[in-house]
């Protein structure tokens, strides 16, 4: 074993590289935090991200343009990040864990074409599918409508695969169990197997809930009146050819960060947990 | 009431239904519009293979590749090598502070491409006094505009910002296989007087093959559909198309020009490849074979 002298001198040198790419990791959301108080953003941009701060240059002005833009429009995009996400979340983590589960647990015919089109389509770079996916949208008379935003991707082919290596580590034992006890096939995914695979629920809760609050592109195609824009696609239009507004862009992006952090410090452990859990073992 | 036969079906049906509306169906519309070519302002006319001949004299193809595979291999070996180490020394119960390190790597994967795009157009900006410029001058190769320097600068520009969002849960994913590697393991070998080098390659590496290949997959799929950085850095014409990807240009394409029918072209060759490509990564799990891990 290491004596205390090569322990110390490990611990002091990695402290030192972890703490250096942690600051660096973290110093974009200082920057975008201090930066989104300086009044006259006009300093920001001449001296480029070298920006040297004084404290007399710093305000609130920036938030109050902000709530007051064109009749609070940021506090409609906000809600509708927030309706977006819950609904997105929401169906997509029960209907994702119900194919997981389904694919992993039982043996039926098709259940290796199953499998390869979920690992295929988790391959497609949705992005190409646009200009069909918003003629669909557009049949549904969907555009400019929540569900238009979540419905084409809320059956997530990741969030499925994340599901399906977790139910691998479950027993059909239970299952089995159940059916001598006249149990139901949902009702023993429900009441039985579903709780056994909490980590993994809070891990796709986190990972969904973060992916459809800053998905851009989606939700930039579907929704064309402003009033329906959600938080990325509505800071996204503070730069424009026409100017730039960086107050409104510094102040929306750094409140448009807040919920999601929150998010994510409230369910830390359970997520942690989930994602190290659910990962593909050997 | 469902039997144990029915069931599997009752539970797949959610993903059949999606896969069919929004796959299954813009993939055919997709090869469809691909024949066609707009005409005027609505009209479309039958054109045959002319949009598939466009592509091969298509000089913003070669650049668009040349970008894509490049960030694809920059971004497949950054974010193997440094969440790894990353990792292990994340897993080592000598480091200190290791909850803390965790959630700050993975802050910046909470955060939107519209963030990131917000700081890194500033970071990667031409003034000699950014931090970035002042390092590249204390290293000797001088300050520049790395967002319009070459195409080289560019897919650095990629990388970075996109590393800045992708690592934190790639660390999360090498933490969780470094877990499961017995402590035992590594004390056999250490008896045998196996130096850290020889500990990683014989101990470490064959214990998390699985997650290499998952983690390498993600990353070129991510790499080959890059779109979200490239967007928010540039956000419109390069000089020699700089920072333009495939993804990119199927959009600039089809949103831009509305020349729906050429950027469909381009997706159903790129498709094709793409399923080339995951055929062999499937084999490659071992899946099939009917003796998966």
């Amino acid at each position: 074993m290491m004596d205390i002298r090569a322990r110390n001198t490990y611990r002091v040198s990695v402290f030192i590289v972890l703490f250096l790419l942690a600051a660096a990791s973290l110093a974009p959301f200082v920057y975008l935090l201090v930066t989104s108080f300086v009044t006259d953003m006009s300093q920001v941009f001449k001296n480029g991200i070298a920006l040297k701060i004084r404290w007399d240059m710093l305000s609130l002005e920036s938030y109050r343009l902000l709530i007051q833009d064109d009749g609070g429009k940021y506090f409609s995009w906000f809600m509708n990040s927030v309706i977006i996400t819950v609904l997105n979340t929401a169906i997509s983590i029960a209907l994702c864990s119900m194919v997981g589960y389904g694919v992993t647990m039982y043996e039926f015919r098709g259940k290796k074409l199953i499998f390869v089109l979920i690992m295929s389509t988790m391959m497609i770079p949705i992005e190409m599918l646009m200009i069909p996916l918003y003629n669909v949208i557009k049949f549904f008379h969907l555009t400019n409508n929540y569900f238009g935003v979540v419905l084409p991707f809320v059956v997530a082919p990741f969030t499925i695969f994340f599901f399906m290596q977790y139910a691998r580590t479950l027993s059909k034992e239970f299952m089995e169990a159940a059916r001598i006890d006249g149990c139901g096939e949902f009702r023993i995914f429900l009441t039985i197997m579903a709780p056994l695979m909490k980590p993994a629920f809070a891990a796709m809760l986190i990972l969904q809930a973060t992916n459809a609050w800053n998905d851009f592109l989606w939700p930039l195609i579907v929704m064309s009146s402003s009033q329906k824009f959600t938080l990325t696609v509505g800071i996204q239009t503070y730069l424009s050819p026409y100017g730039n507004n960086y107050n409104l862009l510094f102040a929306g992006a750094v409140l448009s960060v807040i919920p999601v952090v929150i998010l994510f410090f409230l369910c830390q452990r359970l997520f942690m947990e989930g994602i190290m859990q659910g990962g593909i073992k050997g | 009431m469902m039997t144990k036969r029915t069931a599997p079906y009752f539970f797949c049906l959610p993903f059949v239904i999606a896969f069919a509306v929004f796959m299954v169906y813009p993939m055919f519309d997709m090869v469809y519009r691909s024949f066609y070519k707009l005409e005027g302002i609505r009209t479309y006319r039958f054109v045959g293979f002319e949009n598939y001949e466009n592509i091969l004299s298509d000089p913003h193809i070669g650049n668009a590749v040349w970008t894509t595979l490049g960030f694809t291999i920059g971004i497949i070996v950054v974010n193997l090598v440094l969440p790894l180490f990353l990792a292990i020394a994340l897993n080592h119960k000598l480091t200190p502070l290791r909850n803390m390190f965790r959630s700050a790597f993975y802050i910046p994967a909470l955060t939107s491409v519209v963030v990131a795009g917000i700081y890194f157009r500033l970071f990667l900006a031409g003034n000699p006094d950014t931090p970035l410029n002042w390092f590249a001058r204390l290293v000797g190769i001088g300050a520049r505009e790395w967002l319009f320097d070459t195409k080289l600068t560019g897919v650095f520009a990629l990388v970075l910002t996109s590393t800045w969002r992708w690592l934190g849960l790639n660390i999360l994913y090498f933490l969780s296989a470094l877990q499961t590697i017995p402590r035992e393991l590594y004390e056999a070998v250490h008896v045998d007087g196996a130096n850290a080098a020889q500990r990683f390659l014989k101990v470490t590496l064959p214990g998390i093959r699985p997650i290499l290949i998952f983690v390498t997959t993600i990353l070129t799929y991510g790499g080959l559909r890059m779109f979200g950085e490239s967007y928010v850095l540039w956000n419109g014409k390069t000089p020699g198309d700089i920072g333009l990807t495939i993804v990119l240009y199927i959009y600039r394409t089809a949103f831009g020009y509305f020349d729906m029918g050429y950027a469909s072209a381009i997706s159903v060759v790129f498709f094709i490849f793409l399923m080339a490509l995951n055929l062999i990564y499937i084999k490659s799990m071992g899946f099939l074979g009917g003796r998966g891990k």
